[in-house]
């Protein structure tokens, strides 16, 4: 593997059929496939991003849908440095279960892991369901990031995982605490991991 | 790392050997002789074990039902799609029934594609109709199609009806707790058969995730080609119900080198193991599944899943509770935050650092104090 001064680990969450496998082809083979993509258990790809003339390694765990394959991960949900909650905004089912998610993600997760809301499809606008002011609404009350994406057309895709590095970053390196919790320190052991 | 999406099942034919058309000739001969009755249940899981298995799709349309222990001469009449349209699971079948379309023969009409398309939908909430305790799990069309593709309709209701109640009754639950626990016992098959190998995953904290597919669908979502696939349905229908942790154990041991060469840390064993290399020789993996299975019940090996279980959950525990107490509001850490800094700020150099400048700070004051004394300002 090439070198990076960074490994951020990042899971990808949300119903079934949004579109999280497409995101991360898109982000990681920068290539799209209309035919449906189905993730049984969970699927790892990992790409680097430079920022701040730092090398990040995002190793991107893309999860199933099923929400009851989530009992059989706890350890990839405790070890995540960041999120992506995927929603299709072409589906207002999915956006309404982004609650679901995000009990799950605060029943699991450290503190400190970022969030960011994703509404995928937005190439689709005939058929959108949830707008764009809802979308980021929910993201402005729950404190999380939010944009919207194409995985087909490839729009915003590389910049929602470089944002989402550039606060792990923020989060994990700058903003160290004078004397970390064992724990934490364990977490940083991980996140800051040269080659 | 990059592990590829699904690829699309390969249906070519390969040519005959010599061993396959010696079964095939066995085979066709037991079915002319048994015409009018069904062949002896032990044979025909004889036949299945053995290499080669029931050999082609025109055996295995009449043997798998007789294998399942599936009437064909009381079967009910598959009722049509929009039956089910009001059904809870109906939109996420159908999702997974176009995420399938990689399982069926390549070229075939689009008309007759979508018919198939639809017989699945049908066969499935069929089952989870007539069973409402019985969930739909992703990768439940993945056995469905292969039945549906083989014996057609109605047929694969009858073995898919008695397969959800027993080898997936387990996967059908509520939660997948008990398919979580089911995949535990791989660990001490690869524990006694190969201690090196057992510590190198264990180290990796690969878990079990790799081979939920496997487990779920039979191997059928996981590998490429159509022949594997069915030989493999062979080897398990013939086989007790948990038969594919042994498979799955079998081929982890015959990776074992490949695997120790890898790093040692969870994405990449993860994906080294997820995706099954295209040559494995599996009539010699069914070899070693069946010797195994005759060597560790799961009776035996229950103990370790159950020890290997309590480790986990304390982990677990600890790892809540770590995460509960980061929750806990600040004020109530303030006294233990100040006696853990005190010690940083009591050593060596901040005590010197400090004297020195308050050092300074007093001859200044003295100086400019005595200044505004000598000008008489003070």
């Amino acid at each position: 593997m090439s070198h990076f001064d960074y490994l951020f680990k990042v899971l990808v969450l949300g119903d079934s059929g949004v579109g999280k496998s497409c995101l991360l082809m898109r982000f990681s083979d920068d290539r799209f496939t209309e035919k449906y993509l189905r993730t049984m258990g969970i699927d790892v790809k990992a790409r680097s991003v430079e920022l701040v003339s730092r090398v990040m390694m995002l190793q991107v765990w893309d999860t199933s849908g099923d929400k009851r394959f989530n009992s059989l991960m706890p350890s990839n949900y405790r070890s995540a440095h960041g999120i992506l909650l995927v929603y299709d905004i072409t589906s207002s089912k999915s956006f309404q279960n982004i609650d679901g998610w995000m009990k799950e993600i605060r029943r699991m997760c450290p503190d400190k892991v970022t969030v960011l809301l994703v509404g995928n499809k937005s190439d689709d606008p005939n058929h959108r369901q949830v707008s764009m002011e809802q979308g980021f609404n929910y993201a402005h009350r729950g404190a999380l990031g939010f944009e919207e994406v194409s995985a087909k057309s490839g729009m915003n895709v590389y910049d929602i995982f470089s944002s989402l590095a550039m606060d792990i970053y923020h989060r994990y390196v700058l903003h160290n605490p004078i004397s970390p919790m064992p724990s934490e320190q364990e977490e940083e052991d991980a996140a800051e991991s040269p080659d | 790392m990059i592990k590829n999406e699904q690829r699309p099942l390969n249906f070519e034919k390969c040519p005959e050997s010599d061993d396959e058309l010696k079964k095939r000739l066995e085979i066709e001969k037991l079915i002319n002789k048994n015409i009018d009755k069904n062949i002896s249940f032990d044979v025909l899981v004889k036949l299945s074990l053995a290499p080669y298995g029931l050999v082609n799709d025109d055996f295995r349309r009449i043997l798998w039902p007789q294998l399942a222990g599936v009437d064909i001469n009381h079967l009910g009449q598959a009722p049509t799609l929009d039956k089910f349209q009001c059904h809870p699971e109906y939109n996420q079948v159908v999702l997974d029934v176009n995420r399938s379309l990689k399982r069926f023969p390549p070229g075939i009409p689009y008309e007759q594609r979508i018919a198939l398309q639809d017989q699945l939908t049908v066969l499935i909430l069929r089952v989870i109709q007539k069973y409402p305790n019985l969930r739909y799990y992703q990768g439940y069309h993945d056995v469905a199609v292969t039945f549906l593709l083989v014996v057609g309709e109605e047929i694969a209701f009858a073995i898919m009806e008695q397969l959800s109640t027993t080898h997936f009754s387990e996967c059908m639950q509520e939660t997948m707790e008990a398919t979580q626990r089911r995949l535990m016992f791989i660990w001490p098959i690869i524990k006694f058969e190969n201690p090196e190998l057992y510590q190198f995953l264990q180290n990796s904290t690969v878990g079990t995730l790799f081979s939920l597919p496997w487990y779920l669908t039979w191997f059928g979502h996981s590998l490429t080609s159509y022949r594997t696939v069915v030989r493999l349905y062979d080897y398990f229908l013939a086989s007790p119900i948990y038969t594919s942790i042994f498979v799955t154990a079998a081929i982890l041991l015959y990776r074992s080198d490949e695997i120790l060469k890898e790093d040692c840390d969870m994405a990449s064993v993860h994906c080294l193991l997820s995706v099954i290399p295209e040559d494995l020789p599996f009539e010699d993996l069914l070899k070693t599944s069946s010797s195994l299975l005759n060597k560790y019940s799961l009776t035996l090996i229950e103990k370790d899943v159950e020890e290997l279980i309590c480790q986990e959950r304390r982990k677990r525990k600890t790892d809540e509770a770590l995460i509960v107490k980061r929750r806990q509001p600040a004020t109530s850490n303030r006294i233990p935050i100040i006696t853990k800094w005190l010690p940083n700020i009591l050593t060596a150099k901040p005590v010197i650092l400090t004297t020195a400048i308050s050092i300074v700070v007093g001859v200044c004051a003295y100086y400019y104090n005595n200044q505004y004394l000598a000008a008489g300002i003070s």
